[in-house]
């Protein structure tokens, strides 16, 4: 015979669970595998397992208790920061979407400096002769600069 | 409340600070992805002068290098397309003389028709891009096209000395 003594705390807790498997017909987290399937034989070969009817009952309760609890969880409200965050999440969604759809403004082209009659001159030159590819170079060089700076006075410099 | 009611309490708040999160990261994205116009300019003046210096020097690659550069470079929205156009095309013109200089006629030309394709206004970098064109028509032979880029060449630039001289203003 086993002397109470010798039973740890972890075989009294299996104990208990498949004391309350038997009872109830549903298992714990302590219930080992092989407890759990003799529970459902001596359960299975005591009533087919079949539930007596006051059993339904209190399962039902049970059911019905936890049904109840799930409910208002899902009712709780949200916290404060979350509605400010969500209201500032929409104001954002809908700022951003009002820059994307708004038509988007063509920038005027900047006023740049003519080219001087000197320069023209040249340009018309080289058209009939080759020779003066050199001075168009040269000139074209420092008209490039006037436009680069106006475009700078514009845009910004480096 | 309708459970209908109960779940929209529930999952509104949710939803909107999940959209606020998107949108904040749609807002760092496109400030992200915005370039600078103040870079586009600056840049494309920087890789001017240091394309004039190396066809100068007669390093053409370098210069080549830096002509691409500007016409590849993402233009700003805030860059007016204009101002966009008359740096490309100039970029162009160089990029396609330096071409022709190493004799590579068919690669200039391509590359004076995408400064072209940009579009032709009465100013002096359309005028530039329609004389080398003719230029490269002449040194494949094809006078009649050559002639025709030149003429229309010389229409633009008359009419930007007769305002230069103080003639008309259109």
């Amino acid at each position: 015979m086993i002397d109470d003594d010798d039973i740890d705390e972890h075989e009294l807790r299996e104990a208990e669970a498949l004391a309350r498997a038997l009872e109830r017909g549903s298992a714990t987290d302590e219930l080992p595998d092989d407890a759990l399937e003799a529970a459902a034989l001596i359960r299975y070969s005591r009533d087919g397992g079949a539930l007596a009817k006051g059993r339904e009952d209190v399962l039902l309760q049970d059911v019905l208790a936890a049904a109840d609890r799930v409910g208002r969880r899902e009712a709780r409200r949200a916290p404060g920061w979350r509605w400010l965050f969500g209201a500032l999440g929409l104001a954002a969604v809908t700022a951003l979407l009002f820059l994307i759809v708004r038509a988007p403004e063509i920038p005027a082209p900047t006023a740049l400096p003519a080219p001087g009659p000197r320069l023209l001159e040249i340009e018309l030159a080289r058209l009939e002769d080759a020779e003066a590819e050199p001075r168009f170079d040269s000139e074209m060089r420092a008209y490039r600069g006037e436009v680069y700076a106006a475009l700078e006075a514009r845009y910004g410099a480096r | 409340m309708s459970c209908l009611g109960r779940q929209a309490i529930t999952w509104l708040p949710r939803l909107s600070a999940r959209a606020t999160v998107l949108a904040l990261l749609c807002a760092g994205l496109a400030l992200g992805c915005t370039p600078d116009p103040d870079g586009y300019v600056a840049a494309s003046a920087e890789d001017s002068a240091a394309a004039d210096r190396a066809i100068e020097r007669g390093e053409h690659e370098p210069a080549i290098e830096r002509l691409r550069a500007i016409v590849e470079r993402e233009v700003p929205a805030s860059v007016a397309e204009e101002d966009a156009r008359v740096i490309r095309q100039d970029a162009y013109d160089r990029w396609a003389r330096v071409l022709m200089g190493r004799g590579e006629v068919d690669e200039a030309r391509r590359v004076v028709d995408r400064g072209l394709a940009l579009g032709e206004r009465e100013d002096l970098f359309t005028a530039n891009l329609l004389t080398t064109r003719g230029r490269l028509h002449e040194a494949r032979g094809r006078d009649r096209e050559a002639a025709r880029d030149y003429h229309r060449a010389l229409v633009i630039e008359e009419a930007l000395l007769e305002r230069a001289l103080g003639g008309s203003d259109e």
